[in-house]
């Protein structure tokens, strides 16, 4: 229930911010969340500016130039930008960092089931990859050339996909041997 | 190369979510009757899938690299419908379990990138497959690629329309698509050839395609 | 209890891989299943399972077929899964819920079961996961994952068993625990794959050897079996190697695995 709400709010505010343009407002709602994270504040604020650095510098930077060139005023939309893009992106993380997914979703039983296979398969595929990763890099002398690292490349993904239709097929009989199907329609 | 929460105007990512929910439910319905009973854990798996394959990086010239999309070949690997499902709630899974990407333009990279560059690839595919299947598979995910970037682009390059203050100073992402459309899709005509590459390479280590698109 | 009647089966691409298999397990027998990798081992018992169908001849089970159309049945297939619990070799391809305490109450929950939350908590103990309850069992390591699957089955109180390479994953303590519950339990028919010789001598009185044809090689007391070398040659059960005498002559000798003498 609690992880419902939290995913609730967060949408509604999400949603709510895009439609704020006042640099004023979106600066007191930044302190509000910053309130709200408390001691996560420092580690989460790092993250996010991390997380938007390069798009927000490039465009920052983009429009100060040619709104320079053409002589018009430029910042007010500098720093309604950073301001929203961060608010946002430190709302995310703050939200990633309290959400348990599973809770969240569990009003649909199918959604909360594939939710759950997702994340087991996801950590199934990525013991897989890191296991080709290091069996790669332990195999080759010195740094591989292009050629090599491309057909490295290539392999891992082709064994993921095997694998994955393997997994899919073995997963499916598994819940079938526990009577998963039978008691749905 | 998918949009960010906070650049895209309410009107935009909204009128996005609506053209996305009867895609979405379409998908639903569809990947549910192909598969039936192993909807769950196949689209759990091919989930997973979309999500780690993202993390395999394209190698670039000059010891780069980019990450790979994956959509293409998930669309002839498996479908349209069931890649432009799975890569949704990949976009889905990035953005509450990481943060990354935004949940208010998830409609927006949903569609851009998941549906366009699924139906662009498979589209291009089935066109070009007589030619050859190397010829295919290569230029189909090169367009797709290509394809989603110009959708991306020109969703930006609208945002300048959506308004401005009292001081003539744009409320969202400020530049129009003749600056969008060179930026976004002059890099992606390269990452478009190594993700072509790699899917070639992919699917012809496993020898065919599973299932048919 | 279960009946398998000349039994084919191979995989779409023609593969072939279970030929001509016949045999019959009565209810309480103990009975391994040996062979070499790749013979089959897996298919057969997911034959059993009611999860592949045979391409040629019948299982049945208590005189009845396992049709898709029977286990397409509510009635029949919820008796059928609550009878017949397999642990699958890889075991987290039965692991679907939120917690592994969760986990291990889906089955007792589907089967009425009163107060499955308490039926979880004893088997999560008596397999040593009780400090897991609320961790995802994604999280679990191999090991744990392993004990997790058999207590999920367990918990179901089934009367078939059906065992893929249990002990695969599990160290010496666990096994042991294992062999002695196996061989505690009153009513329970068990069907146990494995590689390992000398852990099958603890696991049943009766062997079926699936050759690399996939046909069966051999059905009979387990003891007669594990001292015919040719036959666990022919199995590729045994292994061969070089000795090295003091004064410098070699010769091979076929071995076993295991300490039975």
């Amino acid at each position: 229930m609690k992880d419902r709400l939290l995913l609730s709010v967060w949408l509604v505010a999400v949603v709510g911010i895009t439609f704020i343009h006042d640099p004023v407002w979106l600066g007191g709602l930044l302190l509000l969340a910053f309130a709200l994270a408390g001691k996560a504040t420092p580690g989460l604020l790092k993250r996010a500016l991390v997380a938007i650095a390069l798009v927000n510098i490039a465009v920052s930077a983009g429009f100060v130039l040619s709104a320079s060139i053409a002589g018009e005023p430029w910042g007010l939309f500098v720093i309604r930008l950073n301001l929203r893009v961060l608010l946002l992106t430190f709302l995310t993380l703050w939200l990633a960092r309290q959400l348990d997914l599973v809770r969240a979703v569990d009003f649909s039983p199918s959604l909360k089931f594939v939710v759950v296979l997702t994340l087991g398969q996801i950590k199934t595929f990525q013991r897989l990859l890191s296991d080709y990763r290091m069996a790669f890099r332990s195999r080759s002398l010195g740094r591989p050339d292009l050629k090599t690292r491309t057909r490295s490349a290539g392999r891992q993904a082709g064994a993921l996909l095997e694998k994955a239709e393997l997994q899919a097929t073995e997963v499916n009989l598994g819940m079938r041997s526990r009577g998963f199907f039978d008691d749905r329609a | 190369m998918h949009i960010p929460d906070g650049l895209i105007a309410p009107q935009v990512y909204l009128a996005a979510y609506a053209a996305a929910a009867p895609a979405w439910a379409y998908a639903v319905r569809k990947v549910a009757r192909d598969f039936d009973e192993s909807l769950i854990p196949r689209l759990a798996v091919l989930t997973a899938l979309a999500f780690v394959l993202t993390t395999v990086m394209i190698p670039l010239p000059g010891g780069t690299s980019g990450h790979v999309i994956g959509v293409g070949l998930l669309a002839l690997a498996f479908g349209i419908w069931p890649a432009f499902l799975a890569y949704s709630l990949v976009l889905v899974l990035q953005s509450l379990l990481f943060g990354a990407g935004g949940i208010t333009v998830l409609a927006v990279n949903a569609l851009a990138m998941g549906l366009a560059a699924a139906a662009v690839t498979v589209g291009v595919h089935r066109l070009l497959v007589g030619w050859g299947k190397s010829v295919g598979v290569l230029v189909g995910v090169w367009c797709g690629v290509v394809v989603s970037a110009v959708l991306v682009a020109l969703v930006l390059g609208v945002q300048p329309q959506m308004g401005t203050d009292a001081t003539g100073q744009p409320l969202f992402f400020p530049f129009g698509p003749a600056v969008t459309l060179p930026v976004i899709v002059i890099p992606h005509l390269i990452i478009g050839a190594g993700e072509a590459l790699l899917t070639w390479m992919v699917l012809s280590v496993t020898g065919r395609r599973r299932v048919p698109a | 209890m279960i009946e398998l009647d000349r039994v084919g089966f191979h995989y779409p691409e023609g593969r072939g891989v279970l030929e001509d298999v016949s045999f019959r397990l009565e209810t309480e027998e103990r009975v391994v299943l040996l062979g070499a990798n790749g013979c089959g081992k897996s298919s057969l018992l997911k034959l059993i399972d009611g999860l592949l169908e045979p391409t040629g001849g019948e299982v049945r089970y208590r005189g009845e077929a396992l049709t898709p159309r029977r286990l397409r049945q509510r009635e029949f297939a919820r008796n059928f899964r609550r009878d017949v619990g397999m642990v699958f070799q890889s075991p987290e391809a039965m692991l679907f819920n939120a917690t592994v305490a969760e986990e291990i109450a889906y089955g007792p929950e589907r089967l009425g079961t009163p107060e499955p939350a308490a039926v979880a908590r004893l088997w999560a103990e008596r397999l040593q996961l009780e400090k897991y309850l609320d961790t995802p069992p994604y999280r679990l390591s191999g090991g744990e994952k392993q004990r997790l699957a058999l207590a999920c089955v367990l918990a179901c109180q089934p009367r078939v068993l059906l065992l893929d390479e249990p002990t695969a994953n599990l160290d010496p303590r666990a096994t042991g625990w294992l062999v002695d519950f196996l061989l505690d339990q009153k009513g329970l028919t068990t069907l146990v794959t494995t590689q390992n010789l000398s852990l099958a001598a603890e696991l049943g009185q009766r062997a079926l050897i699936l050759g690399e044809d996939g046909r069966l090689l051999y059905d009979g007391p387990l003891q007669t079996a594990l001292k015919d070398t040719d036959l666990l040659w022919q199995a590729n059960l045994a292994h061969a190697h070089r000795h090295r005498h003091d004064d410098g002559t070699e010769h091979r000798h076929v071995h076993v695995h295991g300490d039975w003498g």
